[in-house]
C-alpha cells in the first residue's frame, strides 16, 4: 500500500503553504467591521387586508342600521 | 478558588466562546474567528482556483456569506473552519461553473504572488511543478481536488478531512488513494517528469 510512498513526499514538498497578503487580510477585515447592516423589511399584506376587511364590515353594519331604522 | 480565567478576563475572546458571541451578533468576535482561519481559507482557495486575484475575491466571499450566516450557525461539536471550509468549496463550485473558459495562468506571471512560507529561494523550476500540478489537479473532480488540497496544504488528518467534506473516515481514506492514482494519471497525460527519487 505504500505505492504512494514518494509520490505523496513530493506533494508534500512541493504544495507549500501560502498567504495572502497582510494589506488584503486588513482589508477584508475593515470590510466585514464596516459592513453595513441592512434590514430586509418584509411586505407586510395583513394590515392592509385588516383594513380592507374592517373598513367593508364597518361599512356594511351602517348600510345595514340604516335600513333597519329607515322609517 | 479563584475561576482565574473567568475573574481576570470576563471578557476574553475563546475558540471556545467566540462562536456563540460572534452567532449573537458580537463583530469583534467575528473578526477573531475571521484572523483565525483566514489564512487557511486563503491558502484552500488559492490551491482550488490558482489565481491569486481570484483567491481574494471567493475569499472575501467566504467570509461575508459567514458573517451574514453566523446568526443560523449551530454548534455541532466541529470545528468552525469545517463551516467555512463548506462554504467555499460551494463558492468554488459556483466559480468553476461561471468559468468555463479555462484561464490557465503561468506563476511566473505573478509577480506579487501571496507570501510563501518556504524558503525565499524558491527556483523557477519548484514554481513551474507547482504550476504543473496544478493543472493536474485541477482536472480531477471536485471531490479529489478538495480532498488533495486539504491533505497536502492544510496537513489535515482523514478524519478532519471527513468532517467538511461530510464523509467517513473510511470513504476518506479510500477516496484519497483514488485521488492519487487520479493524479499521477493526470500528471503523465500532461507530461509531468517527476523528479528522481533521492
Amino acid at each position: 500500500m505504500d505505492q504512494f510512498g514518494e509520490f505523496e513526499t513530493r506533494l508534500t514538498s512541493v504544495l507549500r503553504p501560502v498567504r495572502p497578503s497582510a494589506g488584503y487580510v486588513d482589508r477584508l477585515k475593515h470590510s466585514l467591521r464596516t459592513a453595513p447592516y441592512a434590514v430586509v423589511e418584509k411586505e407586510d399584506l395583513i394590515s392592509p387586508l385588516l383594513i380592507l376587511v374592517l373598513g367593508a364590515a364597518s361599512a356594511l353594519l351602517t348600510f345595514l342600521l340604516l335600513r333597519r331604522f329607515r322609517p | 478558588m479563584k475561576k482565574t480565567d473567568q475573574m481576570a478576563e470576563p471578557g476574553a475572546l475563546t475558540d471556545a466562546n467566540a462562536v456563540e458571541r460572534a452567532s449573537h451578533g458580537d463583530s469583534e468576535a467575528f473578526s477573531f474567528l475571521y484572523e483565525q482561519n483566514v489564512n487557511r481559507i486563503y491558502n484552500y482557495v488559492f490551491y482550488r482556483v490558482g489565481s491569486e486575484a481570484d483567491a481574494e475575491d471567493i475569499t472575501s466571499r467566504v467570509f461575508f456569506r459567514a458573517f451574514g450566516h453566523i446568526a443560523n450557525y449551530v454548534e455541532k461539536g466541529v470545528p468552525f473552519s469545517a463551516w467555512l471550509y463548506r462554504i467555499a468549496h460551494n463558492l468554488i463550485a459556483n466559480w468553476h461553473r461561471d468559468n468555463f473558459r479555462r484561464h490557465e495562468v503561468s506563476l511566473d506571471e505573478h509577480i506579487d504572488l501571496p507570501q510563501r512560507i518556504e524558503q525565499p529561494e524558491s527556483t523557477v523550476e519548484q514554481t513551474q511543478e507547482v504550476e504543473l500540478l496544478l493543472k493536474a489537479i485541477r482536472h480531477l473532480t471536485e471531490d479529489r481536488q478538495q480532498l488533495l488540497v486539504l491533505k497536502f496544504t492544510e496537513h489535515l488528518s482523514n478524519a478532519e478531512i471527513a468532517v467538511i467534506m461530510s464523509k467517513s473516515e473510511g470513504a476518506v481514506k479510500s477516496l484519497y488513494h483514488r485521488s492519487l492514482a487520479s493524479l499521477k494519471e493526470e500528471m503523465k497525460k500532461i507530461g509531468y517528469q517527476q523528479e528522481d527519487s533521492e
